[in-house]
């Protein structure tokens, strides 16, 4: 269970961020909507990698591939005229799963180190296919030539919609990881991480949970990267590169992995930290880097766990 | 006397040129409990990890019920109703105790791919969970935290999620081991509870807790049997009190 304090932070970010399009306009100052709107898909990035990272104990370096294959599910389909939203997400969220199954099956017959190293490698398989991809635009990337189309239940092609679309998009995301984590699978996934062994002593196919977990994560991914292409108009490599993979693993350090929400504060202040410090020096990174060993010696639970005083205790 | 429940024959296990397991085999009947006895090294543990699939022989036949489970994998043999204890204790540290026998009832309970209804709240895991934990006595220690129970505490946990799967049989791999006399005492009251309805697979150096147990006893040294029989027989085995029960037998 999330702590009253957890809910009361949670909720305050929420509400400053259901107001961020309200203030932009009102300042007219759309930037801010755009990296608002930015934080909340990377942090359904970040809340996927969670499920497999804080509650599998399985760390994937290579979570931004799924994103990345989302997204570029999205561009592929509209360079060839295919804008209908309605089968360009369920298609992106498929294809991430499919990869997400394959990759899920090779990586998780290791662990600790080797996953990481293993998780990395496809994904940077994935990053340099996307540079070969030259008819999609190669390394340069490739402009979305029109955001997906929604008939009528909803034009994405106003930027506030799709605002207030991904705001929705990321409380259900957090409803679903609520209800997941604490649903039977969640258990067997935490026991799992706890003691793997064990699991299986008591009658358990941990691999099997543990693969559906990657999956899962995997779709989310993909969902997100759906959303990013369709925030940026544009795809490339660069979503995929081993980097944005370390983004995501310090958004969810950051924020805290033992909570659910953790990941999602994580976000936030990730890309609002890097605005205010690149604004500042060109070197923000200097700044960054010893703010988050701090953040990871001193507040084991993250962000939330230190301001919710409540530690990692593994829910 | 009825069937036997676990059939083991000539099984072999070697690391590297030491014979750990040497042309063992063995009848577990149902509803007894029979202790496996022997000095340090004599490949105890090893003998329960081959029957719990952890450890894979090198030849031989493990039959349970009536089902060849020599080349199973340990979570399947535990699906058929072979349920082991760790000689270390293995629990869920991060779980309360409650959760960690939920587990154990989930883990019987069919597949856990279900997605959406909170576990924590299920009557039907709840139940069975807390039947289970007022066997070994920590009914009242339900909601505390593993790592917090104390290691008397945490080995009772073990039987009590080894229990919760509703085994057919359990091993338990030294249940007594690190405990103090008082300890110990609970824990034979706790698996005498047991005797007569549970086939219990016991391996345990405390032989007090083993002649209070046990119906049957196999002597296991240097891998291979040396003796089988009730306590009364192994108590006046000349093999077994030459081989190991030796000194410490003489002054009990």
């Amino acid at each position: 269970m999330e702590s009253r304090a957890q809910k009361l932070i949670l909720l305050g970010f929420f509400g400053g961020l259901f107001c961020v399009p309200l203030l932009a306009e009102w300042t007219s100052t759309p930037f801010y909507l755009d990296l608002a709107r930015r934080m909340m898909i990377l942090a359904i990035g970040a809340l996927s990698l969670n499920l497999i990272m804080g509650y599998g104990g399985l760390i994937s370096f290579g979570h931004a591939a799924y994103i990345g294959i989302g997204a570029y599910t999205v561009g592929i389909c509209a360079e060839h005229g295919l804008t209908n939203g309605f089968i360009q997400w369920p298609l992106a969220i498929l294809i991430s799963g499919a990869f997400a199954i394959v990759f899920g099956a090779i990586s998780l017959r290791t662990r600790g180190v080797y996953f990481i190293m293993i998780t990395l490698a496809l994904a940077q398989m994935m990053y340099f296919l996307g540079v070969s991809l030259d008819r999609y635009g190669g390394d340069d990337g490739l402009p979305l030539s029109e955001r997906s189309n929604f008939q009528d239940l909803i034009d994405i092609s106003n930027n506030i919609t799709l605002y207030y679309l991904v705001f929705l998009a990321l409380v259900l995301c957090l409803l679903f990881c609520h209800r997941l984590i604490h649903s039977r699978f969640g258990m067997v996934l935490q026991g799992a991480r706890s003691n793997e062994k064990r699991m299986q002593g008591l009658g358990f196919p941990t691999l099997r949970y543990q693969l559906t977990a990657f999956v899962i994560a995997g779709m989310m991914a993909g969902f997100a990267g759906a959303l990013l292409a369709n925030h940026t108009d544009f795809i490339n490599p660069d979503l995929m590169h081993w980097t944005r993979s370390g983004d995501l693993i310090i958004m969810v350090l950051l924020g805290g992995m033992g909570s659910l929400a953790g990941p999602v504060i994580g976000a936030l202040v990730f890309l609002l930290l890097e605005e205010v410090l690149s604004g500042i020096t060109e070197y923000w990174q200097l700044i960054f880097g010893p703010f988050l060993i701090l953040v990871v010696l001193f507040a084991r639970g993250g962000l939330l766990g230190f301001f919710s005083k409540r530690g990692n205790q593994g829910e | 006397m009825s069937e036997p429940l676990l059939e083991v024959r000539g099984l072999y296990k070697s690391f590297g040129g030491v014979l750990a397991t040497d042309n063992l085999s063995l009848s577990v009947i149902k509803g007894t409990i029979h202790a496996i006895i022997g000095p340090n090294g004599a490949g105890k543990t090893t003998l329960i990890n081959q029957l719990s699939g952890i450890q894979s022989s090198d030849s031989g036949r493990v039959k349970f019920g009536d089902k060849n489970i020599t080349h199973l994998p340990s979570h399947k043999r535990a699906a058929l109703g072979l349920s082991r204890t760790f000689q270390i204790t293995s629990v869920f540290l991060e779980f309360t105790a409650l959760e960690n026998v939920m587990l154990a009832v989930q883990a019987q309970s069919g597949h856990s791919f279900r997605f959406w209804h909170p576990a924590r709240d299920d009557e039907s895991l709840i139940g069975p969970a807390l039947e289970a934990l007022k066997i070994v006595g920590l009914a009242d220690r339900a909601d505390v935290v593993a790592q917090f129970l104390s290691h008397g505490e945490r080995r009772g946990l073990e039987i009590a999620m080894a229990l919760a799967t509703e085994p057919l049989m359990l091993l338990l791999d030294e249940p007594m081991a690190g405990m103090g006399p008082e300890e110990s005492g609970r824990m034979v009251d706790i698996l005498s509870q047991l005797k007569g309805n549970q086939t219990v697979l016991l391996v345990e150096h405390d032989m007090d807790a083993v002649f209070a147990l046990a119906d049957r006893i196999t002597v296991l040294v240097y891998g291979a049997e040396i003796a089988t029989g009730s306590p009364e027989e192994i108590r006046s085995d000349p093999e077994v009190r030459k081989a190991y029960l030796g000194d410490e037998w003489e002054s009990a």
